[in-house]
C-alpha cells in the first residue's frame, strides 16, 4: 500500500513537472514571438516615418517652385528659398519643424551641372539603432543671374 | 480502509475540479486580456494608418481621395483640436495621435462606410500649407442664400464623375425644404448671413443634430441644433474669414467642413503659425533678390525695398501672424497679404524675379 502511494505521488509530481515545463515552453515561445513582432513593428513604423517625411519634404511650401497663382512645379525646389530655409529650419527646429520631421537628416544634393549640397534639417537621434534613407530626384531652380534649372536629389534619412 | 479509500477518491475529484477550474480560469483570463490588448493594438494601428493616409492626402494638393472605411463602420473616429494641437483617434479604444502641424477640418465624430479626403492649398498670398477636409460619405451639405457665384463654384468643385468622390450638396432657398433622414449628417451653409440665427429651428430639423455655419458681414457664426433651437457655438463673437477670396477659397471651404468654431479656429491657428516660418523664408528670398538688384535694379529694387514695399510688408505679415492668437487680432493680415500680392504682380509685370 505504502509503495503504491509512493508510486502515485511520483507520478503526480511528474505530471505537474511536465505541465509546468509545457507552460514554460509556451511562455518562452510567446516572449520570442512578442519580441520579433515588436522589432517588425518598429521596422514598419520607421519605414512609414521615412515615407511620410519624404512626402512632406517634397511638398514643403518653404521650398517648392511656385509660379504666382498657378500650380507650383512638381518635384522642383527653389534654390533661393532653399538657401534661407535651412537657417529657418534650424532656428525653429525644436518648437516647430521637429513636429514635422522628428529625428531625421534632410540633404539636397545637386548632381548636374555642379555638385553642391545643402543640409536642410539635421536632428539625428542619440544612440539610434536604426536608420532608413529615402531618395527622390528633384529639379533645382536658380533665378539669378538668369533662370536656370539643375538636377539633383533629396535624401531624407530617418532615425529610430 | 474502505472508508479511507472513499474519502481519497472524493478528495481527488474535488482536487481535480478545483485545480481544473483554476487552470481554466487562468487561461480564460489570459484570452480575455489578450483580446482586449489586441483590440487596443488594432485601434492604434488603424489610427496610425489613417494618420499616414491623411498625411499623403494632405500634401496632394487639389486632389480628392476616397477612403473605404466600411470595415471600420462600427467604430467612431473622433477629431479634436485644442491650443493648435489636433487629435485623431478611435473613441474609447487605443491610443490617439496628436498633430500640431497639419490643419484637418472635419466633423467632430465620424461613423461611416467611407470618407472623402479633399486637399486645397491655403494661400496668404503665397502658399502657406495644405488644408485637408474630411467629408463622411453619409454627410449632406445644404447651401442657402444668394451667393450664386460661390454656389456654382462649390457645386462644381464638389461634384465628381466618380460617384464615390461626389460630395452630397444641394442648394435650397428655405430651411423648410430640408427633410432629415436618419444616419445622414446634416450641415447647413448660410451664405447670406441672416437665414440661420439663434432661435428655434424648423420643426423637421428638431432633434436632427444638424450643424450650420453662417457667413455674415461681421464674420463666421457656427451653430448646432440642440433641443429644437440653433445654439450659437462661438459666444465670444463672429470669427474672421482670413482669406484673399478667389476660386477654391481654402479658408471658406474650411468653415464649411469644420464641425464647430473651435475646430475651425484651432486649425486656422496652425496655418497662421506656419505662416510665420514661410514668411521668414520669403524674407530671406527677398533679401537675396534685393542684393541681386543692388547694381542694376531700377524698378525691381524700388518694389522690393523702398518704403511700404515687399520688405516692410513681409515683416509686417510675419509680425501679424505671430500676434494672431485671438480672432480680433488677425484681420489685418488680409490687407498686408493683398499688398504683397499686388507688389508681386508688379514685379512680374516689370520683368523682375517674382517673390512667389
Amino acid at each position: 500500500m505504502k509503495r503504491k502511494a509512493q508510486a502515485q505521488m511520483t507520478e503526480t509530481i511528474a505530471v505537474i513537472f511536465i505541465f509546468f515545463i509545457l507552460i514554460l515552453f509556451g511562455l518562452i515561445f510567446y516572449a520570442r514571438y512578442s519580441q520579433s513582432s515588436f522589432a517588425q513593428k518598429q521596422e514598419e513604423l520607421l519605414a512609414k516615418e521615412a515615407i511620410d517625411s519624404t512626402t512632406k519634404a517634397l511638398f514643403l511650401p518653404e521650398l517648392i517652385c511656385s509660379k504666382g497663382e498657378a500650380e507650383p512645379e512638381d518635384h522642383c525646389l527653389d534654390l533661393m528659398k532653399l538657401r534661407t530655409a535651412n537657417e529657418t529650419f534650424q532656428k525653429y527646429l525644436t518648437n516647430y519643424y521637429f513636429n514635422i520631421f522628428s529625428y531625421a537628416r534632410i540633404t539636397v544634393q545637386e548632381i548636374y551641372p555642379d555638385n553642391r549640397s545643402w543640409i536642410l534639417y539635421n536632428r539625428p537621434k542619440n544612440n539610434a539603432t536604426r536608420e532608413e534613407p529615402t531618395y527622390f530626384s528633384v529639379s533645382l531652380r536658380e533665378e539669378t543671374p538668369d533662370p536656370a534649372y539643375s538636377f539633383g536629389y533629396i535624401e531624407v534619412r530617418v532615425f529610430s | 480502509m474502505k472508508k479511507s479509500g472513499q474519502i481519497q477518491i472524493t478528495f481527488n475529484w474535488v482536487y481535480i475540479l478545483i485545480a481544473g477550474a483554476i487552470i481554466l480560469l487562468f487561461f480564460a483570463g489570459l484570452v480575455i486580456k489578450q483580446k482586449a490588448v489586441s483590440e487596443q493594438n488594432l485601434a492604434t494601428d488603424i489610427v496610425n494608418i489613417l494618420d499616414s493616409i491623411f498625411t499623403s492626402a494632405g500634401v496632394s494638393s487639389q486632389t480628392k481621395v476616397f477612403l473605404d472605411t466600411s470595415g471600420l463602420s462600427s467604430y467612431t473616429i473622433f477629431f479634436n483640436c485644442q491650443d493648435r494641437v489636433g487629435e485623431l483617434g478611435i473613441k474609447g479604444q487605443g491610443q490617439s495621435i496628436q498633430n500640431a502641424v497639419d490643419p484637418i477640418f472635419s466633423p467632430a465624430e465620424v461613423q461611416t462606410t467611407g470618407l472623402i479626403l479633399w486637399s486645397l492649398p491655403y494661400k496668404l498670398p503665397y502658399k502657406v500649407i495644405d488644408f485637408l477636409y474630411i467629408i463622411p460619405a453619409n454627410a449632406k451639405y445644404y447651401l442657402l442664400g444668394a451667393d450664386n457665384d460661390f454656389v456654382r463654384e462649390f457645386t462644381n468643385s464638389t461634384s465628381d464623375e466618380s460617384p464615390r468622390l461626389n460630395i452630397n450638396t444641394e442648394f435650397i432657398s428655405s430651411l423648410n425644404e430640408i427633410k432629415p433622414t436618419s444616419g445622414i449628417l446634416l450641415r447647413l451653409v448660410d451664405l447670406q448671413g441672416n437665414l440661420i440665427v439663434p432661435g428655434p429651428v424648423p420643426s423637421d430639423l428638431a432633434g436632427s443634430s444638424a450643424t450650420a455655419v453662417s457667413f455674415t458681414a461681421a464674420g463666421l457664426n457656427f451653430y448646432q441644433e440642440k433641443n429644437g433651437r440653433w445654439d450659437l457655438l462661438n459666444q465670444e463673437g463672429p470669427l474672421p474669414l482670413i482669406s484673399l477670396g478667389g476660386e477654391k477659397d481654402a479658408a471658406k471651404h474650411a468653415a464649411i467642413f469644420s464641425s464647430d468654431a473651435d475646430n475651425y479656429w484651432c486649425n486656422m491657428q496652425k496655418a497662421f503659425h506656419r505662416l510665420q516660418y514661410v514668411t521668414e523664408v520669403y524674407r530671406g528670398k527677398e533679401e537675396e533678390m534685393d542684393d541681386f538688384y543692388t547694381e542694376n535694379g531700377g524698378v525691381c529694387k524700388v518694389l522690393l525695398s523702398a518704403q511700404d514695399n515687399l520688405r516692410s510688408n513681409l515683416l509686417t505679415l510675419q509680425t501679424q501672424a505671430q500676434s494672431c492668437r485671438y480672432a480680433y487680432s488677425c484681420a489685418d493680415m488680409i490687407k498686408t497679404a493683398a499688398r504683397i500680392k499686388t507688389l508681386d504682380n508688379q514685379l512680374w509685370e516689370s520683368h523682375c524675379i517674382r517673390l512667389y
